[in-house]
C-alpha cells in the first residue's frame, strides 16, 4: 500500500489512460496551439520565455501607457470594443485589442534583462469574413537589455522566420508606425516567393519604459508582433480564419 | 490619401521614375503604397496631361501632421530619390484698401460648457492656435481653369467654381484646410469659439447639426456659420452670385476637432487633417497661396490686408543627436557625412561639432539638427534614428540573432495546460477553440458587432455542448463513434480573478477547463458523468495535482435527426496548476503538443489520397500538412462488407479493391473509408472467412451528389470485390 498519509492521493486512484481511452484514436490538438508552441520553441532557443496577460485590460495598459492617449487619431488603428463595467479604480475596460499591454505589465513586475514572448487572444471589434475575426490571437515579443539596437530586432526574426519558414525565408524591414515604438517597421517575410506582411515591430519608444517604471537611460528594448491566425493559415493553407474558432473536429482532426 | 502621379512630377525638374517603381521606392522607404490606379484623359481636357497615375499612399498618423499634402510627400520622395525639390514660389501679393472692413479673435479655451469631458489636452491649450483670414472683392465666381479641374478630377474631386475649387487645391497641396465665405453674408466680426447650447448649423450638404459647448464654431456677430475644422456652413455659402469673399485659415485645437467630429458624426478631409495637429505656420502659407492665385487669376479682384491671430509664435526646435546613438541604436556604424546628408534632404537644418564626450574616451559627432515647425512627430533621438534608418536602408543592418545566455524559464500555466492538452489528446480528445464573445455573461460589451456576440463568456460550458451535436452530425465523414472534445480558455466575470494588479489573471478572468464525450447511444448502465469523473481524475494527476476541484456538468443534447447525449465538464484550472512545481527547466517543451510531433498512429484512411488528411505516418518535415478545405455540400456514408477467406490480414487488400474499383472522379468523391467490423468465422476452430465492413463517405467540394452517383459507385466497389476469387459480398 502506498503513503496514507496524504489522505487526498488515496481517494484519487491513479488511473489507466488505456481505460479512459476505449477504441478511439489519439485526439488532435488545435492547429493554433501547436503553432504557439513550435514558435515558443524557436524563441526558447534564443532564450525567449512565455508571459502572459488579462484578456479584459485597463485602458492604461492597453493604449495610454502604449502611447496611444484619448482623442487622438493612432486610437482609429486599431478598433476597439468597450466593456459596460468598468475596473476596481473606476478605469475603462477594454477586450485587449493587442497582447502590448504585457509588455508593460511584465517590466513592472521583472527585473530587466528580459526576452518575453506573449501569445495570447485579443479583440477588435472588425466586421468577419474569410480573413477577418472579431477575436484572434497575436504573439508579442520583448527584449529588454542595456543595448538593443535594430540589428538585435532583425537578427531574431530572421533566425525565427528561418526556423518557421525554412531556410530559404528572408525577411525585410519596411517604416511604418506603431505608438510603442521608435523607429517603427513593418516585417516582410519572403516564403514562396512572395512577400508576406505577417510582422510589425521596432525599439520600444523611451517613454513606454518610463511608464513601465524603467529608465530608458539605463535600458533599451526592443519588440514586435504578429497575428497568429495568419502565420496557422499560411502554414496549413487555411482558407477561412473562422474555421479555428469554430469547434469544428472537420478542421482539428486533419492536425 | 490619393496622390497624383503628375502632381508629384510638378516639385521636380528631374523625372521621377515611372509610378510602379515610384510606388516600390515610397513603400520601402517610407508609406505603405495600397494601390496604383491609371486615370485616362476626360474628354473635356485641353492641356493633354490629364492621363495621370493616382497612387493611394497610407499616412500613418506619425507623419499625418505633415504628409496628408502633395507639397510634403513629394519633399520625402525628393529625400529619398536624392532629387532637389522646388516648392510652388508664392506670388507677391498685391494689397488694397477694401470696403468691407472686420475684426477676427480666437475666445480663451475656458474649458467651458457642461458637455465638455476631461480631455487629453489642459484646459491651458487654445481653441485655435492661429487664424488667418482676409477680404478679397470684385471676385468672379466662374467655373475653373482647365489646369485646375485637370488636377482635381485626377484625384476623383468634383469641380465646383474656381474659389472653392483653389481652397480644395491648396488643401490637397500644403495639407491645410481652407475655407472661403460669402462677406456680405457675415455680419461683423468673426470669433472662433465653443457653441452654446441650443445653436445649430446648417453644413453645406444641408445638415442640421445641434450644437453645444463641446463643439467649436466660427461665427459672426449673429451666430455660428460653420463648424470649426469640419464643414462650412450655408449661412454665408458662396455662390455664382457672391462678389466678396472672406478667406478662413486656422489652426484648431485637434482634440476638439476629433471629439466634435466623433460627436457630429461629420468627418470630413479637413477634420481628418486638423486632428492630427498641423502646424500654426502653414495657415500663413496655405492662405497666402490661395489669395495670390485668386489674384493671379482675376486681376480685377481687390485683395485687403491679412487678418493674422496668431499669439504664440511657434519657433522650430532644436535636438541635439549623438552620431553614436544613432550606429549603437541601428545596430550598425553610420557614416557622420551620410547623417547629415540624409537630415538635410529630409528637410533639418543639420550642424556637425566633432566632440570629446566625458563619458566616452572616442570622441564622436555631435548633430544640431534644427526641426521644421511641422514636423511635431520629431522630438527624441529614436525620432531622428527613424529618418537616418529608413534613408539609409535597413536591408544594410547585419542580424545579431540573440544567444540564450539567461536562466531558462518556462512559465507554469504555458507548460502545464500544454500538459494538461496532451493526456488529453492521447486518449482520444481534440481540442478546440471557440468565441469568447458569446450571447451569455454577466461582462457585456458596450459597442457589440452582433447581439449574438455581446458578453464575455462566463463558461466554456455554454458553447461547446452545441459543438458536440454539430460534430456529431459529421461523426461518418470524421471516421469517429463518439465526439471527444477539449477546450481551455478564459472566462469572465467580476467575481473572477483578483484585484491584484500584477495578477496576470487581472480582476474579472479565469482559466477553466472544459471537455465531454458525446455518444449516439450510450451504452446500457453506462454512467457518462462518472466516466468524465474519472477523466478529470486522470487530468488532474497528469500535472501532479492530488486534489479535484469542483466539477460542473452540463448537457449535451442531440436532435431528432441526430440523437445523441452525454455532458460537459468544466472545472477551474489556476489554483490546481499555481499549486504545481515549477516545471523542470530543461522540460522539452519543443517537443509538445507542436505540429512536428503529432499523429504517430494514423488511420489507416490517412495513407490513401482520398483521406481527409494527407497526414502521414512519418510527419518529419514540419511543412507536410496540408489543411484540406471543409466542403460545404453534403456527405453520403454508405456500408458493404465482405467475406474473405481465412483468417484477418487483408485489411490493406479489401480497400485496395474498394480505392481500384472506382474512376479518378470517383476517387476523389471517396474522403473517408472507416473499417468498422471485423470478424472472422471458424469451423472447429479453424478460421474459414472473415468479414470486413467498411463504412464508405461520399462528398464533393464542388456540389451536392446525386444518388445515381453514389449508387454507381457502390456499384463498381461491390462488382470488384465480388470478381475476387472465393471473395463474397454480404
Amino acid at each position: 500500500m502506498s503513503n496514507d498519509s496524504e489522505t487526498k492521493s488515496a481517494e484519487i486512484p491513479k488511473i489507466d489512460a488505456d481505460t479512459l481511452k476505449g477504441d478511439t484514436p489519439s485526439g488532435s490538438i488545435h492547429p493554433i496551439t501547436q503553432v504557439i508552441n513550435e514558435i515558443h520553441s524557436i524563441f526558447a532557443k534564443m532564450g525567449f520565455t512565455v508571459a502572459e496577460g488579462p484578456q479584459i485590460e485597463t485602458e492604461f495598459y492597453n493604449f495610454d501607457a502604449l502611447r496611444t492617449p484619448k482623442d487622438h487619431p493612432s486610437r482609429d488603428m486599431q478598433d476597439t470594443f468597450w466593456m459596460r463595467d468598468v475596473g476596481p479604480k473606476g478605469e475603462k475596460l477594454v477586450p485587449r485589442t493587442h497582447t502590448s499591454g504585457v509588455q508593460v505589465r511584465y517590466t513592472e513586475s521583472h527585473k530587466p534583462p528580459f526576452k518575453i514572448i506573449v501569445p495570447g487572444k485579443v479583440f477588435r471589434n472588425e466586421a468577419t469574413d474569410a480573413t477577418h475575426e472579431a477575436e484572434f490571437f497575436q504573439i508579442e515579443g520583448m527584449m529588454v537589455a542595456k543595448k538593443v539596437s535594430m540589428a538585435d530586432l532583425k537578427g531574431t526574426l530572421e533566425f525565427f522566420a528561418k526556423e518557421f519558414f525554412g531556410p530559404d525565408a528572408e525577411i525585410r524591414f519596411r517604416p511604418s508606425y506603431f505608438s510603442f515604438v521608435e523607429p517603427g517597421v513593418e516585417i516582410d517575410v519572403r516564403w514562396k516567393d512572395r512577400w508576406l506582411e505577417i510582422l510589425g515591430g521596432g525599439l520600444t519608444h523611451p517613454e513606454v519604459l518610463q511608464n513601465a517604471g524603467l529608465d530608458p537611460k539605463e535600458w533599451q528594448a526592443f519588440a514586435f508582433g504578429m497575428g497568429l491566425d495568419r502565420l496557422v493559415m499560411l502554414k496549413y493553407g487555411i482558407d477561412d480564419i473562422r474555421h479555428l474558432y469554430s469547434g469544428d473536429l472537420r478542421l482539428v482532426n486533419q492536425f | 490619401m490619393l496622390v497624383s502621379y503628375n502632381w508629384l512630377q510638378t516639385y521636380f525638374k528631374e523625372k521621377l521614375p515611372e509610378p510602379e517603381k515610384l510606388a516600390d521606392i515610397i513603400t520601402m522607404g517610407i508609406f505603405e503604397i495600397e494601390g496604383i490606379e491609371r486615370r485616362t484623359k476626360t474628354a473635356d481636357s485641353i492641356d493633354g496631361s490629364t492621363e495621370d497615375v493616382v497612387l493611394d499612399v497610407k499616412v500613418l498618423p506619425d507623419r499625418a501632421p505633415y504628409c496628408l499634402s502633395h507639397r510634403y510627400i513629394a519633399q520625402e520622395i525628393g529625400a529619398l530619390l536624392g532629387y532637389e525639390y522646388v516648392t510652388p514660389e508664392v506670388d507677391e501679393i498685391d494689397v488694397q484698401d477694401t470696403e468691407y472692413v472686420f475684426s477676427a479673435s480666437i475666445e480663451e479655451n475656458t474649458e467651458g460648457g457642461v458637455s465638455t469631458e476631461p480631455s487629453a489636452a489642459s484646459p491651458a491649450e487654445p481653441l485655435a492656435e492661429r487664424y488667418v483670414t482676409r477680404v478679397i472683392e470684385n471676385v468672379t465666381v466662374a467655373g475653373s481653369p482647365d489646369w485646375l479641374k485637370n488636377k482635381l478630377e485626377a484625384l476623383g474631386q468634383r469641380s465646383i467654381n474656381n474659389i472653392v475649387d483653389l481652397t480644395n487645391y491648396f488643401m490637397l497641396e500644403t495639407g491645410q484646410p481652407l475655407h472661403v465665405f460669402d462677406a456680405d453674408k457675415v455680419k461683423g466680426n468673426i470669433i472662433i469659439r465653443r457653441a452654446r447650447d441650443g445653436e445649430t448649423v446648417t453644413t453645406l450638404d444641408g445638415k442640421v447639426i445641434q450644437l453645444d459647448p463641446s463643439i467649436m464654431v466660427i461665427a459672426d456677430d449673429e451666430g455660428p456659420l460653420d463648424l470649426a475644422g469640419i464643414k462650412g456652413g450655408k449661412k454665408a455659402e458662396l455662390t455664382m452670385d457672391t462678389k466678396r469673399v472672406m478667406t478662413s485659415a486656422a489652426c484648431f485645437n485637434p482634440v476638439l476637432v476629433r471629439k466634435a467630429a466623433l460627436k457630429t458624426g461629420v468627418r470630413t478631409d479637413a477634420s481628418k487633417r486638423f486632428e492630427n495637429a498641423i502646424t500654426p505656420e502653414r495657415a500663413g502659407l496655405a492662405e497666402s497661396l490661395l489669395t495670390s492665385y485668386i489674384q493671379k487669376l482675376d486681376s480685377a479682384v481687390v485683395v485687403g490686408d491679412v487678418i493674422d491671430v496668431y499669439p504664440n509664435l511657434v519657433e522650430p526646435k532644436t535636438i541635439s543627436v549623438r552620431l553614436q546613438d544613432i550606429s549603437d541604436r541601428l545596430g550598425t556604424q553610420v557614416d557622420a557625412k551620410e547623417v547629415a546628408a540624409i537630415l538635410t534632404r529630409c528637410g533639418f537644418v543639420v550642424q556637425e561639432t566633432e566632440v570629446d564626450f566625458e563619458d566616452s574616451n572616442i570622441s564622436d559627432v555631435e548633430f544640431l539638427i534644427s526641426i521644421p515647425s511641422y514636423r511635431r512627430d520629431i522630438c527624441i533621438t529614436e525620432d531622428i534614428v527613424d529618418e537616418v534608418g529608413r534613408i539609409y536602408g535597413y536591408d544594410k543592418v547585419e542580424g545579431v540573432v540573440p544567444k540564450a545566455d539567461n536562466e531558462r524559464v518556462i512559465l507554469k500555466n504555458f507548460y502545464y495546460q500544454n500538459t494538461i492538452k496532451k493526456a488529453l489528446a492521447d486518449i482520444g480528445f481534440s481540442e478546440v477553440y471557440t468565441y469568447s464573445l458569446t450571447d451569455a455573461g454577466s461582462m457585456e460589451v458596450q459597442n457589440p458587432l452582433t447581439s449574438e456576440r455581446s458578453r464575455m463568456r462566463d463558461s466554456i460550458s455554454y458553447t461547446l455542448p452545441k459543438k458536440f451535436l454539430s460534430n456529431m452530425k459529421n461523426a461518418d465523414l470524421l471516421g469517429l463513434k463518439e465526439i471527444r472534445m477539449f477546450e481551455i480558455g478564459k472566462v469572465f466575470s467580476l467575481d473572477y480573478g483578483t484585484n491584484d494588479k500584477k495578477s496576470v489573471g487581472g480582476f474579472c478572468e479565469k482559466h477553466t477547463l472544459a471537455f465531454g464525450i458525446a455518444r449516439p447511444k450510450q451504452p446500457k448502465g453506462h454512467d457518462p458523468k462518472m466516466e468524465l469523473s474519472a477523466i478529470a481524475h486522470y487530468v488532474v494527476n497528469a500535472i501532479g495535482a492530488t486534489a479535484l476541484p469542483e466539477l460542473r456538468f452540463t448537457e449535451i443534447t442531440g436532435d431528432a435527426q441526430t440523437p445523441c447525449s452525454g455532458y460537459v465538464v468544466e472545472f477551474d484550472i489556476d489554483s490546481l496548476i499555481e499549486a504545481q512545481m515549477e516545471p523542470s527547466t530543461d522540460a522539452d517543451m519543443g517537443n509538445y503538443c507542436d505540429s512536428a510531433h503529432l499523429h504517430e498512429d494514423v488511420d489507416v484512411v490517412n495513407t490513401l489520397d482520398t483521406g481527409v488528411s494527407n497526414l502521414s505516418a512519418n510527419t518529419s518535415e514540419k511543412t507536410q500538412v496540408k489543411f484540406k478545405s471543409i466542403s460545404q455540400y453534403p456527405f453520403s456514408a454508405r456500408d458493404i462488407a465482405v467475406f474473405v477467406p481465412g483468417e484477418r490480414h487483408a485489411d490493406s487488400d479489401v480497400l485496395n479493391v474498394i480505392v481500384n474499383s472506382l474512376t479518378d472522379e470517383q476517387k476523389k468523391l471517396l474522403v473517408r473509408t472507416t473499417l468498422f467490423d471485423v470478424f472472422t468465422k471458424r469451423k472447429e476452430g479453424e478460421p474459414v472467412k472473415t468479414s470486413y465492413a467498411y463504412r464508405l463517405v461520399f462528398q464533393s467540394t464542388e456540389r451536392t451528389l446525386t444518388e445515381d452517383e453514389v449508387v454507381g459507385a457502390m456499384k463498381s466497389i461491390s462488382d470488384a470485390l465480388a470478381l475476387q476469387i472465393g471473395w463474397e459480398v454480404r
